[in-house]
């Protein structure tokens, strides 16, 4: 072979390993660059489920083997304050109102305010599997748990980012651990596994309904299933939500509360 | 109350309706059954009441609204309509005020209170007669947290039963400040009864918060002797409270407080909770006595529950246990069984003659 020829094969295996170098650098970076963390997808799922004010018309129907009870309720919120009325027949005038680590109850009958203990949040609201602190909790996910990406997987046809959370030391909160579905398009929690801290799953949450509201998504249908007892569970339904509505400071007194 | 006085509000009630004819007014409440059968002297009686519980929803105004509840009880000796709430109330700028029949009572969530306005008013988490009166109630909030109440009671005797004529005795009144500081729901209450010729001024103090993963609570009261002859009262109230869940699931509720009281208090209180003065079947020698309150919760379900109240004399050893079983049956029909045993069968407080053994069956509809 004479030397143009060499020099002219060397040349372009040489233009070959660049390009490919090339090419494989840019898959590389670009990989690295559009790699999401674990945070910005909680934190793109707080911009939609976390709010700072609205207000919301909900019902709660408690399911345990065949028999129902429904709760209907209007909550208003803002920041860490809440007032929730409930409407249905049973329970009408019952009120209660959050401000910071403190709760309120009005007992329409009595026409009583009392102040509830500390050690109430952790219990069934009205009797249902959600929380006092479920339903009244105004803290950001990010400050109570740490979380780590652990993959993808699907639910309900849709791509999800699978996430595990756990409770940062010192903070109180109603389960350990929880693994999250979040959807990788709407980024919205579409099912929650909670965890006791012995690793027993107490329950499991699922979001049935996800409407859109300019331009921001939130679960309007989602059962909450208790794993320890059979054929027992807790739909909660936003039949009216408003987003960062009007709300005069005067909602959240012991005196709105009367 | 008397009927002029039910006339008047008729007429005023119906005027607002007329005023907001186009609004809808909606009717709540609670039909229900109750069955007793009482054990006393180797005897039994058994009692049957209907009950009809209702409740006009009738729509706020821009700055009123008019609260009206009855009940009508139905049993073998007669039919008997209690309203307990049959008020107006009206709100201005800084303050608002309600006229008529309406509970009063100043609960922190005690099982007994020994502040309320009227003592007994409400027992064991349930209301007595006592807490639905006659009144005109100011309420002056202050901020969010704290406001001021002042109550005017006034004292109606009747005369002459036939004729139904009154007599004014004069007005009990009442002030309750109330507020919270470093997380603990605090009150102030000052009561001028005209009719206590004992002890016309009372003062109280209660207290409520959080102790650790406690909840706790206390209250003391000081009635001065307007008499030189008669004693001056205190009562002095503590309590706790605790919730847990057992099991991961299984949610158990635990409160006990332990009063603090003389031997007149006692028989004052021990009246308005068997609603009959037993003074002669009580042997007190002691000057003070100590009460122990208590209740056990502790959920089956979501629809279930089962309860102890106990209500007890420490000094005599005597308690009076209610054991009670709720369940919300299919179709949003309460059932609630429950039974009352006293464990003395001497002249002790809580004796069998002064508490029977009885249970009770209980069915409402809520509507």
């Amino acid at each position: 072979m004479n030397t143009n020829k060499l020099t002219k094969i060397d040349f372009n295996m040489k233009l070959i390993t660049s390009f490919l170098i090339m090419i494989f650098c840019l898959i590389f970076f670009s990989q690295n660059m559009m790699a999401i963390t674990a945070e910005e997808i909680i934190n793109k799922r707080d911009e939609n489920e976390y709010i700072e004010s609205a207000r919301i018309e909900a019902k709660m129907i408690i399911t345990n083997s065949g028999r129902e009870m429904t709760k209907e309720m209007v909550s208003i919120s803002k920041g860490e304050d809440a007032f929730v009325e409930f409407t249905n027949s049973r329970d009408r005038g019952t009120k209660y109102l959050k401000k910071g680590d403190n709760l309120w109850m009005f007992f329409p009958d009595a026409e009583d305010v009392v102040k509830i203990s500390g050690h109430m949040m952790n219990q069934g609201m009205m009797g249902s599997d959600f929380s006092y602190q479920d339903i009244m909790e105004s803290t950001k996910m990010t400050e109570l748990y740490n979380f780590e990406l652990i993959g993808e997987g699907e639910y309900n046809n849709r791509t999800c980012y699978i996430l595990e959370a756990t409770a940062v030391e010192g903070k109180e909160v109603s389960y350990y651990r929880r693994k999250i579905w979040i959807d990788k398009e709407r980024f919205i929690a579409l099912k929650e596994e909670l965890y006791a801290q012995s690793g027993r799953l107490l329950k499991v949450s699922e979001v049935k309904e996800v409407d859109e509201f300019e331009g921001r998504y939130y679960p309007v249908i989602s059962i909450m299933e208790n794993k320890l007892r059979e054929n027992t569970s807790t739909e909660f339904i936003v039949e009216k939500i408003e987003f960062n509505p009007e709300i005069d400071e005067s909602i959240f007194t012991l005196e709105n509360l009367q | 109350m008397n009927k002029k006085l039910l006339i008047i509000f008729s007429f005023l009630l119906i005027i607002l309706l007329s005023l907001t004819a186009s609004a809808e007014v909606e009717i709540g409440g609670e039909v229900g059954v109750d069955s007793s059968v009482i054990f006393n002297n180797n005897q039994s009686e058994f009692y049957l009441t209907e009950n009809l519980k209702i409740k006009l929803f009738i729509p706020q105004t821009k700055s009123a609204e008019v609260k009206v509840d009855f009940e009508l009880r139905n049993n073998q000796f007669g039919t008997n309509t209690t309203f307990k709430k049959l008020y107006i109330k009206r709100g201005y700028n800084n303050f608002n005020i309600s006229l008529g029949r309406q509970p009063v009572s100043w609960s922190f969530g005690s099982l007994i209170n020994p502040v309320d306005f009227n003592f007994g008013a409400e027992i064991m988490d349930q209301s007595q007669s006592a807490k639905y009166i006659d009144a005109a109630k100011i309420y002056i909030p202050v901020n969010w947290k704290s406001g001021v109440e002042i109550v005017a009671n006034p004292q109606l005797e009747i005369i002459d039963p036939e004729s139904k004529k009154l007599n004014f005795k004069g007005t009990k009144t009442g002030i309750r400040a109330r507020t919270m500081i470093n997380n603990y729901d605090l009150s102030l209450n000052y009561i001028n009864d005209p009719l206590d010729i004992n002890r016309k001024n009372k003062i109280g103090l209660s207290l409520k918060g959080d102790l650790g993963p406690l909840g706790l609570y206390s209250a003391v009261s000081y009635e001065k002797s307007t008499k030189q002859t008669i004693e001056d009262e205190n009562i002095y109230l503590l309590g706790l409270d605790y919730s847990k869940t057992i099991n991961y699931d299984q949610r158990v509720y635990l409160q006990g407080e332990v009063i603090n009281l003389s031997s007149i208090k006692l028989k004052e209180f021990a009246t308005t909770l068997l609603q009959a003065d037993i003074s002669d079947n009580l042997e007190l020698d002691e000057k003070r006595y100590n009460l122990l309150a208590g209740n056990i919760s502790y959920s089956i379900n979501n629809f279930s529950s089962v309860n102890l109240f106990l209500l007890g004399n420490i000094n005599d050893s005597s308690f009076a246990l209610t054991p009670q079983y709720k369940n919300q049956l299919p179709g949003n029909i309460d059932l609630t069984i429950s039974s009352i045993l006293a464990t003395s069968k001497n002249k002790d407080f809580f004796n069998q003659e002064n508490v029977p053994l009885s249970i009770n069956f209980n069915l409402s509809y809520s509507f």
